[in-house]
C-alpha cells in the first residue's frame, strides 16, 4: 500500500486553503457561543463533509453518484438504532454509523459500480428514494421514527464531532487525490478501458473510492441525526443527494478544495440570508448564485482561479 | 373477480397513456439535443402553477387557461433552451445548468406563491379545481371524465407529433438532428433551431400531461423532481432513444402502480415502482429495447 500514497505535495495553495477552512470553523467555536451561528456553521461542517465525500468518488472517478443520501440515511439511522436499543456511546455509534455505511455500500456498490454513465446516475438516484418510500411505509405500519434524545442539547460535542470529521476526511482525501493513488482514479475517469489495459484493477479501486465516499457520508449521517435528535425518512432525502453536488460543481469538481469553498458559499448563503426582508427569497437567491457560477464558470471556483495550471 | 381485473386494466391504461406522453417528451428532447434535461420535471410544475394562476385566481375558462398555460410553458422552455441549457459545453455541464435552473424555476414560484413581500397571496398548497365534472363508466369501470379527456387529448398530441417527425420537412430535421448532429448540419440543417422546436415540443407535451393531473394532486413546488425521476427512470427502462421502449415501459410501470395501488397497499406503490427500476437497471442497463451500452 505504501507506494499508493508517495509524492504527495503538502506546501501547495490548495492545503493552505483547506487548513484555514478548518481554522475557520473551529475559530466559530472559540469566537462565539451564539447558537445560530454555531447552527449555521454545524450544518456547513455536516455538508462539506457531504461533498467531499461526493468529490472524492464522483469528482475523481468519474462515477456521478446522485445517491449521498443513501449512506448519510443509513448512517443516522444505524446511529439512532445503536444509541437507543443497544445503548452505545455517541462516538462509538458515529463509527459503527461509517461501518454500516460501508457495508450497505458494498450491497449498492457491487452491482451499480458495473454501470457507466446515465445509467450509473440513474441507480444512485433511485436507492435513496426508494428507501425513503419504504421507511415512509414502515413508518406508517408501526411507527418506526426514532427519537435519539441523548447528544440533542449538546450543541458543542455535535459540532466538535461535524469539525473532526471534517478535518480528517479533508486532509485524507487530499493526500488520496494528490498521490499516486489519485492518480489511479482520475485514470478511471478518463479511460476506464486504458486502465485496465495498463493492469489497474479499476473495479477494485472503484470499490474503494465509493467506501471512502461511503464512509465518511455515514458517519456524518449519525451527527447530523444526534444533533437532531431525531431519524427520519428525510435523512434520505433527495437534498441530501444533490446539494453537496452542487456544491463540488459551484467549487470546482475534482479538487477536494473546490466542495469546502462551494459548500461554505451555499450553505452560508442559504442560511446567513435569514434576515427580515430577504429571508422568504434566500433559497432563490442562492439558486440563482449557483446557476450564474454554473453559466460563467463551468469548472467552479477554484478551478476558475487554476485556470493558468493544467 | 372480473370487476377487478377490468378496473385494473382500465385504470393502468388511462395512467399509461399519461406517463407516455411525459416520458416521450423528455426522450425526443433527450434524442435531440442530446443532453439529460434537469429543468423537465419543473417544467411540469410550472404549468400547474400557471393553470392554478389563470383558472383559479384571474378566473379565466377552462380551455383559455389550459391554452395560455401551455404558450406560457412553452415560452419558458424556449427561453431555458437558447440561452441557458444551450451554454454547456458537455452533456455534463448541460445536467447541471439544467438541474441549477430547476432549482430556480423551483424557488421563483415557491417565493411568488407564498413570501412576506406577497402576504395576501399567501396560499399553500395550490388548489387547482376540476374542469370537467363527472365521470364515465368504462366497460364498467367509472372512469373521472377529466381522465377521459386527459387520454384523448394525449392520444391526440402523441399523434400530432408522430405525424410533424414523421411527414414534415422540420420533422424529418429534427430526426436528422438526433441521428448525427454534424452530418445534419453539414446537410443545411440548423441543428440549434432543430432543438429549440424540440425544446417546445416537449414543454407542450410535459404540459399537457401535467395540466390535466392538476386537479388531483397537492400541487407543491416540488413535484417536479418526482416526474423527472420517473420519466428518466422509463426513458432509461425502455432503452435511450427508443421510441417504442419509452411506450412499453411506460405502460408496464402504469399497470404496476395501478395493481398495486388496487390490490396490495396504496402506501407501497411508490416504493414497488421505484424497486423494480432499480432491479431492471441492474440487470438489464441497455433497457428493454436498447442497444448494447457502450
Amino acid at each position: 500500500m505504501s507506494h499508493l500514497i508517495r509524492g504527495i505535495k503538502f506546501r501547495t495553495s490548495s492545503f493552505y486553503v483547506i487548513i484555514a477552512s478548518i481554522a475557520l470553523l473551529v475559530a466559530v467555536e472559540v469566537l462565539t457561543t451564539n447558537p445560530f451561528v454555531v447552527g449555521v456553521f454545524t450544518l456547513i461542517a455536516v455538508y462539506g463533509v457531504l461533498a467531499l465525500s461526493w468529490d472524492v468518488l464522483s469528482g475523481l472517478t468519474g462515477y456521478l453518484n446522485f445517491g449521498l443520501a443513501f449512506p448519510f440515511g443509513v448512517g443516522g439511522y444505524l446511529a439512532a438504532l445503536a444509541s437507543t436499543r443497544v445503548g452505545l456511546g455517541p462516538a462509538e455509534s458515529i463509527l459503527l454509523a461509517g461501518a454500516g455505511a460501508i457495508g450497505f455500500g458494498f450491497i449498492a456498490g457491487a452491482t451499480s459500480l458495473r454501470l457507466r454513465g446515465h445509467f450509473f446516475i440513474m441507480v444512485t438516484l433511485l436507492i435513496p428514494l426508494a428507501t425513503a418510500d419504504f421507511l415512509n411505509y414502515a413508518l406508517v405500519q408501526d411507527g418506526s421514527i426514532f427519537g435519539v434524545n441523548s447528544l440533542v442539547n449538546d450543541t458543542a460535542y455535535v459540532y466538535n464531532a461535524a469539525v473532526a470529521i471534517l478535518a480528517a476526511s479533508a486532509v485524507l482525501f487530499y493526500m488520496v487525490a494528490y498521490s499516486r493513488l489519485g492518480l489511479i482514479f482520475r485514470s478511471i475517469r478518463e479511460n476506464e478501458v486504458a486502465a485496465e489495459a495498463l493492469g489497474i484493477n479499476t473495479a477494485k479501486y472503484k470499490m474503494l473510492a465509493f467506501s471512502l465516499s461511503n464512509f465518511f457520508a455515514g458517519m456524518i449521517g449519525a451527527v447530523y441525526v444526534f444533533s437532531n435528535g431525531v431519524a427520519s425518512p428525510t435523512d434520505f432525502g433527495l437534498l441530501f443527494s444533490a446539494l453537496p453536488v452542487f456544491m463540488c460543481a459551484l467549487g470546482g469538481m475534482g479538487t477536494i478544495v473546490g466542495p469546502i469553498i462551494g459548500t461554505i458559499l451555499l450553505e452560508g448563503s442559504i442560511d446567513f440570508l435569514r434576515i427580515n426582508y430577504i429571508q422568504d427569497a434566500r433559497l432563490l437567491i442562492a439558486s440563482l448564485l449557483l446557476l450564474l457560477v454554473l453559466l460563467f464558470f463551468p469548472k467552479g471556483i477554484w478551478g476558475y482561479i487554476k485556470r493558468g495550471e493544467s | 373477480m372480473l370487476t377487478s381485473i377490468l378496473s385494473f386494466l382500465v385504470l393502468g391504461t388511462v395512467l399509461g397513456v399519461v406517463y407516455v406522453l411525459f416520458s416521450e417528451g423528455f426522450s425526443l428532447l433527450y434524442g435531440v439535443a442530446g443532453v439529460l434535461n434537469g429543468a423537465y420535471g419543473a417544467l411540469y410544475m410550472v404549468v400547474d402553477y400557471a393553470v392554478f394562476l389563470f383558472f383559479f385566481y384571474l378566473k379565466l375558462g377552462a380551455v383559455a387557461s389550459i391554452l395560455l398555460s401551455l404558450a406560457f410553458v412553452a415560452a419558458v422552455a424556449f427561453l431555458a433552451q437558447k440561452y441557458v441549457a444551450s451554454r454547456g459545453r458537455s452533456p455534463l455541464e448541460a445536467l447541471f445548468i439544467t438541474l441549477a435552473f430547476a432549482f430556480v424555476l423551483q424557488y421563483s414560484v415557491q417565493f411568488l406563491q407564498c413570501s412576506s413581500a406577497f402576504p395576501e397571496s399567501c396560499q399553500y398548497p395550490a388548489f387547482v379545481p376540476v374542469f370537467i365534472t363527472g365521470s364515465t363508466s368504462i366497460l364498467g369501470v367509472s372512469v373521472f371524465n377529466q381522465y377521459v379527456i386527459a387520454d384523448l387529448v394525449s392520444v391526440v398530441v402523441l399523434v400530432s407529433v408522430w405525424l410533424l417527425l414523421s411527414r414534415t420537412r422540420t420533422g424529418k430535421g429534427i430526426r436528422a438532428v438526433s441521428q448525427d448532429h454534424m452530418a445534419a448540419s453539414l446537410v443545411g440543417i440548423n441543428p440549434e433551431r432543430a432543438i429549440l422546436i424540440t425544446s417546445l415540443l416537449a414543454a407542450v407535451m410535459a404540459g399537457t400531461s401535467s395540466v390535466f393531473l392538476a386537479s388531483y394532486q397537492t400541487v407543491d413546488p416540488t413535484i417536479g423532481w418526482s416526474v423527472l425521476t420517473l420519466a428518466f427512470a422509463i426513458v432509461v427502462i425502455g432503452g435511450l432513444g427508443s421510441l417504442v421502449g419509452t411506450v412499453v415501459a411506460s405502460f408496464i410501470l402504469a399497470f404496476i402502480r395501478t395493481y398495486i395501488l388496487l390490490f396490495v397497499n396504496p402506501l407501497l406503490a411508490d416504493f414497488v415502482s421505484l424497486a423494480l427500476l432499480i432491479v431492471v437497471l441492474l440487470i438489464r442497463p441497455q433497457g428493454i429495447f436498447g442497444r448494447e451500452v457502450s
